[in-house]
């Protein structure tokens, strides 16, 4: 499931730099808002751990110690993954202009996405080895 | 050479006839829990140890131990 999302979020960020150039357009405010959407519910399934239509014990189980270890270690590698990719953006836009909006977009994508795929590698390794 | 928390979960676990499932119940975890702890993948917490020692109604220290 989480490497699913994490595909779909990936693909969704390359038809937006694919067409960038028409970001101005009602389409590319659809787009905008689209991964904006997507990336607060991805971050809010990571830091609530999902599970939102399940009752509290449900949700407290599937919370249990070794998801939130999962979790966290997604957490950390996102956090690095976020701090490379902005010292990258910094190098490269010496050289090359990168946008403030492009910039914002790239970190928050790169960070999302290195934790949701950290946490599901953890996960599957885990459900594979029950 | 790093130390490791090992245990003695599944010969426990297995001489008192319970599944991974029914352990993990007792506690109130997943199975997924249940099996990376007794994999050495996962280290528990102090709580969780205290748990599936009572569980297996066995002290802890019996349960669990460090490797060197």
């Amino acid at each position: 499931m989480l490497f699913v999302l994490a595909a779909v979020f990936l693909s969704q960020q390359a038809t937006y730099f694919s067409g960038r150039h028409d970001l101005a357009s009602p389409a590319g405010h659809v787009k905008i808002a689209a991964w904006l959407v997507l990336s607060i519910v991805l971050l809010l399934m990571l830091a609530t751990g999902g599970g939102w239509f399940r009752s509290a014990g449900v949700r407290a189980l599937l919370n249990d110690e070794t998801t939130r270890e999962h979790r966290r270690a997604g957490f950390v590698s996102g956090f690095w993954a976020a701090c490379l990719a902005a010292i990258v953006i910094y190098a490269v836009d010496l050289f090359e202009p990168i946008s403030g909006h492009d910039t914002v977009h790239i970190i928050l994508t790169v960070a999302i996405a290195t934790a949701m795929l950290t946490f599901g590698r953890l996960e599957r390794r885990a459900h594979r080895d029950a | 050479m790093p130390e490791r928390l090992a245990n003695g979960l599944k010969e426990k676990r297995t001489e008192l006839g319970l599944t991974q499932a029914e352990l993990a119940e007792r506690v109130g975890v997943t199975r997924k829990t249940v099996n990376t702890v007794e994999n050495g993948v996962f280290t528990p917490s102090a709580l969780l140890a205290i748990k599936l020692a009572r569980a297996l109604s066995v002290p802890v220290e019996k349960l669990f131990w460090i490797e060197r």
